[in-house]
Order: structure tokens, then C-alpha cells, then sequence
């Protein structure tokens, strides 16, 4: 993956401020307010201060991302030296790529996996059959709505009946994805009381999860986007 | 270093601002006025005329009174469409050139008309704060695009300030609303001007301005329904005899200003009487407009923000329910048909307790006081408006950011060649939502140089895309190889002059034009029978699904796609590459559900 790549940059060897020289984790110092290079193994989890597993507590989640960007953002540092703006630049950019990445379930999930194996979560175009069967329905569905669409629209009473569709669909869209999110939180129940290297089957278990989320989060764009151009 | 000012750039109006005593105040000019029309007026002397001076000039001078240049902003001369052509002063432009504004035979840019608009307001605040002032926080519609900001930025430079930050206009708004407000809360803020719409959501927190999502159109606002208005009274100025006055600019002017002005009447009146005296020597024109009439009339242009302020909502994933205010911004917030439409989609009675003409201003002020340090418990945590990618495969758009992120954001891609000892490679880098690359706005191409010789596929360079808190974008590559970092220069395809585009033509003949031309061909030759060979396989599971007039549509685009390879027309091939690629649209979104079918019945066959 790409930014595997880029990123290892971020993880700078040093682990005492430059400023104060105490010691730190992350990348601002607390102790005398500096913004410093990303230190050690530090992973999306890690840089938010949340537990790395399935489930995080999202109002956490939040309050800990809305108070490391009052510390990093570059608006903080705009009479700084070039090179402190630059670290600026670089640890918003990775906090908010954090923050995006943790609190969307699939997005989390795949993370995590990516952790767990040491490298990306593979795609699949399997998903359980219920899942796939409903996503070949609502796809239907979306199809017709989209030559209505692309034909101009204007029949009154066809439209609410699509629109109406489109909500039942919608709705049974979150419905299952719900469902997939109770999957995920036994998972997560599980991965409190397993050690590291006897998680590999529950890792398993997400990767199928994951795979669900996939293919209902991209249902539900498809049918937002619909509602939108229909509406 | 001196102090920051916050500049509201408008279609219509320019308004600048100053944080004073810790309150972001309106810096009024000499005269006394708040607002700065944002008109500029070639005439006598060898300096233009800007402000209120220049719009009393619009009727007598309508060549060369410029007005609503904003809309021309960072756009090439193949975008503007007929409609928007209709200003009174002269603009050219074609193809990837920039729009320029034509006075006494001298181009002048859109940024440099900006730029003198925003030299009055330097002066202005110069003579306010008694201070040189250079340096200044601008504003710019939160959909406007990256070559729209950067354009923006180089108004500022041109007008001798340094633009210490572009932020996007609703969210300035945000903040003029909730400073003082401890606000822990979802605001929405609908801001209609002169000639944009935004919509941006926001969740306001520990005095974290973090914006959601934001959405809108570049080209809808009040200089629409003005138009609308001016059409109008045309039809009903031939109807009573006074012939067709659509050609001449004076009369056209005049009746522009005299619609401006019932429009804005008809915001606190129930009807409006229109007199124009002598359109003709021998036509006065009075018409009595009711609102009710006017709504009609404008009805459709108002209805055009819905669908944006809809997909706001979903990309925040947020429900009229979930939203506790919705700011109006923007002076067409006045028409009561507009509160009443935001009141309808939103489910609330609209908040219009801020002045619609200086909360951008205001604003922006305040932001330049954050930056300098003045103001340390408030963050302002924006989104990139327009989903960033680059051209792939098929002509499709590969998105490397999508819309609605947090900037500052950076993301990476590993590019490799194609051929054995290919020394570049050309990204071209796209902004937009649609799925066919030429659907999206093209911010230029980059050029991966020096590639050391290596078998296709080896090469590995990594190339970083940030976006910085401007919402402007950067490039860097690395060769992951060597380790070698360099800063891309990207060639924006609209702001190369014509003296270097011909001497970038002539440097490509001398160094061996045929072998660029060969590869051109060779690469598109590649693309098209990729292209080609998905088609088939595509037609060989679903052509029984497709309507015998799609079929046709296909075979013909096949056809003529494999007759211009015969001939090696490059041009000929790329266009009909885009056709097939279209053409088969419906049949990639069959294949699809094909493919998920089939996955479906072999599972059911294993079971």
C-alpha cells in the first residue's frame, strides 16, 4: 500500500523533545507545548489515544481528535520557522487521516486488519449471499432509477414511487449494516480476552465482516446519490 | 510585520475587516461606505475607477465597466458558456486559454480586475489604520476549485498582499456568528451572493469550527435572477411596443440596474413599481411587478440550491432533524422566497440575525487574528470541497482524496512506466465527482522525469499529494529506489500564457518531435485496446441485457474506434476511446451485477 510507503517518514527514531529534551510519544510535547517529529511505532490507534481494537468509544474518539488538532493544526505555528510549519503540515495531515480512518467502521476495520497482518486487507468481491442478493436487488432498483434520471425526470408519480423505493432501501441498507456492527462488537467482546497471537481467527472474522461493510457502504452511496439526483 | 486584515472578495460586492479591541469590525472607506462594489470602470485617466464611482458609470460606460468578474475567476475560455458571456464589456477566450476581459485593445485577466478592487480596500484600510497594510486573509466560495483559489491567491499578490490564507466563505461566516457564542452545536450556513452558492455543515465543539461537509455551485446567484428579471422585461417592453432593445448595451444597463433595484424592493414590498423613462425616444417602459409574479419567475433558479444543500446532508450524514440552526449569508438571502425554500429543506425557520453582507468579512478578520496569535481558543478545521484524482485507465478518474476531507490531508501513489526504458511518465490531476476523467476539471498535468532505464513495472515512484489549509495542492515525488525527493511542477492547464505555450511547442519540435509523437500514439494505442478488449468481454456476458439501440450505439463506437487505429490518428483515437468508454457506461454497471449474480450462484451451487 501506497502510503505505507510515504508514512514511514512520520516515524522519526527520536524519542526525546528537541525542545525540552523530556521524553514523548506522539508528536507534540506536552510539557513545554513544542510540536515535534512523529516518534517510535505509532499507529492510527496510538496518535488518537484509543484502545486498538474493533470498537472505540467515538465521543472519545472526537474529543481526543478535536483536542490534538487545537495542538498540531498549522494555524498554531503560522509565525514558526519553515521547518516547524512543515511538521505542522505533516501531523494535521496524519491526525486527520487518523481521525477519518477510525471513526468510519469499515475504514476502522480494514486498518486494523492491515495491523494485524502486517499488510493491506485484501478486496474481495464475496460478500454472504443475503448481502449480495440485496445489493443485486437494490442495484436493479438503482438502475431503473437512474435512466428515469437520465430521461429527464419529469413524471410526478413515478418519482415519489422511486424516491419511496430508495428510501426502503436505504433503510434496510442501514438495517443490515447495523446487524454487521453487532457482529463486529462480539468480535470485539472476544479480542479483550485474547492475546495477540491467538486473534488470528477473529482478524478472520473481521476480514468477512469487512467485506459486508464494503459492499452495503457502497449500496448506501449509490443510493444516496440517487436520492439526491431524484429529490 | 504589520496586521492582518480579512477580505471578503465578492461577486458584487468587497468588504474588508479588522479585529479591534478583540471585536471584528467593517473598515469603512473615506466616504463612509461599508461596501465596496466590486466594479471596476475604464474611462479618462490612465488608473480605472473602482467602487461606488465606477457602478454610477455602468450605464454610460457599459464597455468598459467591469462587474461580476469573480465568475470568470480561474476559468479557461472553452467553460464559458453563452450565458455567462452576457456582460456588457467584451471578454475572449477559447479553449485551454484564460478568459480575458478586452479594454482599448489591452487583455486584462480576471485576477488582474480583481486586483484593483482589492487595492482600494488595501488603501482603504491603510487610511483607517493609519499603517501600511500587506498582508491579508481572503475569502472565496467553499466549491470553488484549486486554479479558482489559486487565482484568487495571485489577485492578492498582484495588489501587493501577501494572502496569508485562503478560507472558504461560509465557514467564515460560522465563525463571525459563533464567537462570542460558546456554541456546542450543528449549524448549517446557506450563503447566496451575487454569483455563487455554498452550503457547508458544521459541528461547532470546544470552539473547534470543524466543517462536515460542504457543497454548492459556482455559477448561481443573484446575477441570475437578474437576468431572469432583464429577460423579462424585454418580452414585456416588445409586447407594449417598444421593440426589441436587446442589443443595445446603454438601454440593456439601464434596464439591468432598474430590475437590480425591484428586486431587492420586492424583498420588503408586496409589489414594485418599474419606470424606465425614454428606452426610446418615443417607449417609456412602467410595469407593475407583484412579488407573487417575481417568485414565479425566479422560482427555478432558487430551486437549483436544493440538490446541493441535499447532498450536504448525506455526506455529513446528517438529517434536517440533526441540524440545530441554518445561517443565511449572502445578500439574495433577502428574497423572502429564498429563507422560505432553506426553512423548507432544512425543517427550521432560517437564523437571520447576521448581516448578510459582512459576516464573510467579519469572518475572515477573525481568522487573521487566530493566525497571528491574537486568538488561540478557536480552530477552524475545513474540508477540500471537490473529491482530488488522477486520469487512469479507460480515461476513468482514480480519486486519491476524496470530497469532504479535512485538510490539511496528504495522500500517497506509486506510479511505474508501461514500456521497457520509458524515462517519464504524465499524471494528469483532476478535480471533480464524475466517473469519466474528461467529465472533471482538469488542474494540469505533472511530468515524472529522469526515470533511470529499467524494464516496465520496475521503477517505483512514490508521489505525495497534500492539500494545504488553502485547500491548494501540492506535489511531491520520490523515486522509492533512490530515495531522491523533488517538488512537481504542475503545468496548469490554464495559466500558461500564449507566448509560452508556442515556445513550449517550439522546444517540443526541436527536441525530436516524432519521438514524442510516436509514443503519444503508442500510448494511446495501448488505452484503446484496453479499452476495446474489456468492451468484448463485457458484450459477451451481458449483450443480451442491453437494448437494441444501446447495441447499435456500441458497435458503431467499436467500429469507429478500431478504423481511426488503422489509420494511427492519435487525436482520432483518444476522442473515440472517450465515445466507447461512454457508450458502454450502462453495460459496465450491467456487468457488475453480472459478476455479483454469478458470484451469488455459485455459492448457491456449492451449498
Amino acid at each position: 500500500m501506497v502510503h505505507e510507503v510515504l508514512e514511514h517518514d512520520d516515524k522519526g527514531k527520536r524519542v526525546k523533545c528537541l525542545s525540552c529534551g523530556s521524553p514523548y510519544e506522539g508528536f507534540f510535547c506536552f510539557d513545554c507545548h513544542t510540536i515535534l517529529p512523529i516518534s517510535g511505532e505509532m499507529n492510527y490507534f496510538s496518535i488518537l489515544e484509543v484502545e486498538k481494537r474493533p470498537v472505540v468509544d467515538m465521543a472519545r474518539l472526537k474529543e481526543n481528535f478535536l483536542r490534538l488538532s487545537e495542538k498540531v493544526h498549522p494555524d498554531r505555528y503560522f509565525n514558526a520557522s519553515g521547518e516547524v510549519q512543515d511538521l505542522a503540515l505533516k501531523s494535521s495531515s496524519l491526525l486527520n487521516k487518523a481521525y477519518s480512518t477510525l471513526k468510519d467502521p469499515k475504514e476502522r476495520i480494514r486498518y486494523l486488519i492491515s495491523l494485524e497482518n502486517d499488510r493491506e486487507a485484501p478486496v474481495s468481491k464475496h460478500a454472504s449471499t443475503e448481502t449480495m442478493e440485496f445489493f443485486i436487488e437494490a442495484s436493479d432498483v438503482c438502475n431503473e432509477v437512474n435512466t428515469f434520471v437520465k430521461k429527464g425526470g419529469g413524471d410526478e408519480s413515478l418519482k415519489r414511487d422511486y424516491l419511496r423505493k430508495l428510501l426502503g432501501l436505504k433503510n434496510e441498507a442501514i438495517e443490515r449494516w447495523k446487524a454487521v456492527l453487532g457482529e463486529v462488537e462480539r468480535v470485539d467482546k472476544e479480542w479483550i480476552g485474547t492475546t495477540d497471537e491467538n486473534r488470528k481467527p477473529l482478524v478472520k472474522r473481521l476480514l468477512v465482516l469487512s467485506h459486508e461493510l464494503s459492499y452495503l457502504s457502497k449500496l448506501q452511496s449509490l443510493i444516496d446519490e440517487l436520492i439526491v439526483a431524484i429529490s | 510585520m504589520g496586521r492582518i486584515i480579512g477580505i471578503d472578495l465578492g461577486t458584487t460586492n468587497s468588504v474588508a475587516a479588522i479585529v479591534e479591541g478583540g471585536k471584528p469590525i467593517v473598515i469603512a472607506d473615506a466616504d463612509g461606505q461599508r461596501l465596496t462594489p466590486s466594479v471596476v470602470a475604464f474611462g479618462g485617466g490612465t488608473e480605472p475607477i473602482i467602487g461606488h464611482n465606477a457602478n454610477r458609470q455602468r450605464i454610460l460606460n457599459p464597455r468598459k465597466t467591469i462587474y461580476s468578474v469573480k465568475r470568470f475567476m480561474g476559468r479557461r475560455g472553452s467553460e464559458i458558456k453563452d450565458e455567462d458571456m452576457f456582460v456588457s464589456y467584451p471578454v475572449t477566450g477559447s479553449g485551454e486559454e484564460p478568459i480575458a476581459i478586452v479594454i482599448d485593445d489591452k487583455h486584462y485577466l480576471p485576477e488582474e480586475i480583481s486586483a484593483y478592487v482589492l487595492k482600494k480596500l488595501k488603501r482603504d484600510a491603510e487610511r483607517y489604520l493609519g499603517e501600511t497594510v500587506d498582508r491579508a486573509v481572503i475569502t472565496v466560495p467553499a466549491y470553488f476549485n484549486d486554479a479558482q483559489r489559486n487565482t484568487t491567491k495571485k489577485a492578492g499578490e498582484i495588489a501587493g498582499l501577501k494572502v496569508e490564507r485562503i478560507i472558504n466563505e461560509p465557514t467564515a461566516a460560522s465563525l463571525a456568528y459563533g464567537i462570542d457564542k460558546k456554541l456546542d452545536a450543528k449549524i448549517g450556513v446557506y450563503d447566496l451572493g451575487g454569483g455563487t452558492f455554498d452550503i457547508s455543515i458544521l459541528d461547532i465543539k470546544q470552539g473547534v469550527f470543524q466543517v462536515l461537509s460542504t457543497c454548492g455551485n459556482t455559477r448561481l446567484g443573484g446575477d441570475d435572477i437578474d437576468r431572469r428579471l432583464i429577460d423579462f422585461l424585454l418580452k414585456k417592453i416588445e409586447a407594449y411596443g417598444g421593440g426589441d432593445l436587446s442589443g443595445n448595451l446603454m438601454v440593456l444597463s439601464r434596464i439591468r440596474e432598474e430590475a437590480e433595484k425591484a428586486k431587492c424592493a420586492l424583498s420588503f414590498h408586496d409589489e414594485v413599481e418599474i419606470s424606465i423613462p425614454f428606452l426610446t425616444s418615443s417607449f417609456s417602459l412602467k410595469y407593475k411587478l407583484t412579488r407573487k409574479e417575481f417568485e414565479e419567475l425566479v422560482r427555478d433558479i432558487i430551486d437549483r440550491t436544493r440538490k446541493p444543500c441535499l447532498q450536504a446532508m448525506m455526506d455529513a450524514k446528517l438529517k434536517p432533524d440533526d441540524i440545530d440552526e441554518i445561517i443565511l449569508v449572502g445578500g439574495s438571502t433577502r428574497i423572502p422566497l429564498v429563507q422560505q425554500l432553506a426553512g423548507e429543506i432544512f425543517g427550521k425557520t432560517p437564523n437571520t440575525s447576521i448581516n448578510p453582507d459582512e459576516a464573510v468579512a467579519l469572518g475572515a478578520a477573525i481568522q487573521a487574528n487566530v493566525l497571528s496569535g491574537h486568538i488561540s481558543n478557536l480552530l477552524l478545521l475545513d474540508v477540500t470541497p471537490l473529491s482530488l484524482g488522477i486520469e487512469t485507465y479507460g480515461a476513468f478518474m482514480n480519486v486519491i482524496i476524496p470530497r469532504n476531507t479535512t485538510i490539511p490531508t496528504r495522500a500517497g501513489e506509486l506510479f511505474t512506466t508501461a514500456v521497457d526504458n520509458q524515462s517519464a511518465v504524465t499524471i494528469q490531476v483532476l478535480q471533480g465527482e464524475r466517473q469519466m476523467a474528461a467529465d472533471n476539471w482538469s488542474i494540469g498535468t505533472f511530468a515524472l522525469e529522469d526515470i533511470a532505464p529499467a524494464p516496465a513495472g520496475v521503477p517505483r515512484i512514490g508521489v505525495q499529494f497534500t492539500i494545504d489549509a488553502d485547500g491548494i495542492l501540492h506535489v511531491l515525488a520520490r523515486d522509492v529506489n533512490t530515495g531522491k525527493e523533488k517538488f512537481v511542477q504542475m503545468k496548469s492547464t490554464i495559466d500558461v500564457s500564449k507566448d509560452q505555450v508556442e515556445k513550449m511547442v517550439r522546444d517540443s519540435m526541436e527536441h525530436g518531435k516524432e519521438d514524442a509523437a510516436k509514443k503519444e500514439l503508442f500510448d494511446a494505442k495501448v488505452e484503446a485496446d484496453k479499452v476495446l478488449s474489456a468492451t468484448r468481454k463485457a458484450l459477451d456476458k451481458c449483450v443480451n441485457l442491453l437494448q437494441q439501440d444501446e447495441r447499435n450505439i456500441i458497435d458503431k463506437a467499436i467500429y469507429d474506434l478500431e478504423e481511426v487505429i488503422k489509420r494511427g490518428d492519435t487525436a482520432g483515437i483518444k476522442d473515440n476511446t472517450t465515445n466507447l468508454n461512454r457508450a458502454t457506461d450502462r453495460l459496465a454497471s450491467l456487468l457488475l451485477v453480472e459478476t455479483a449474480k454469478e458470484v451469488v450462484e455459485k455459492k448457491a451451487g456449492h451449498k
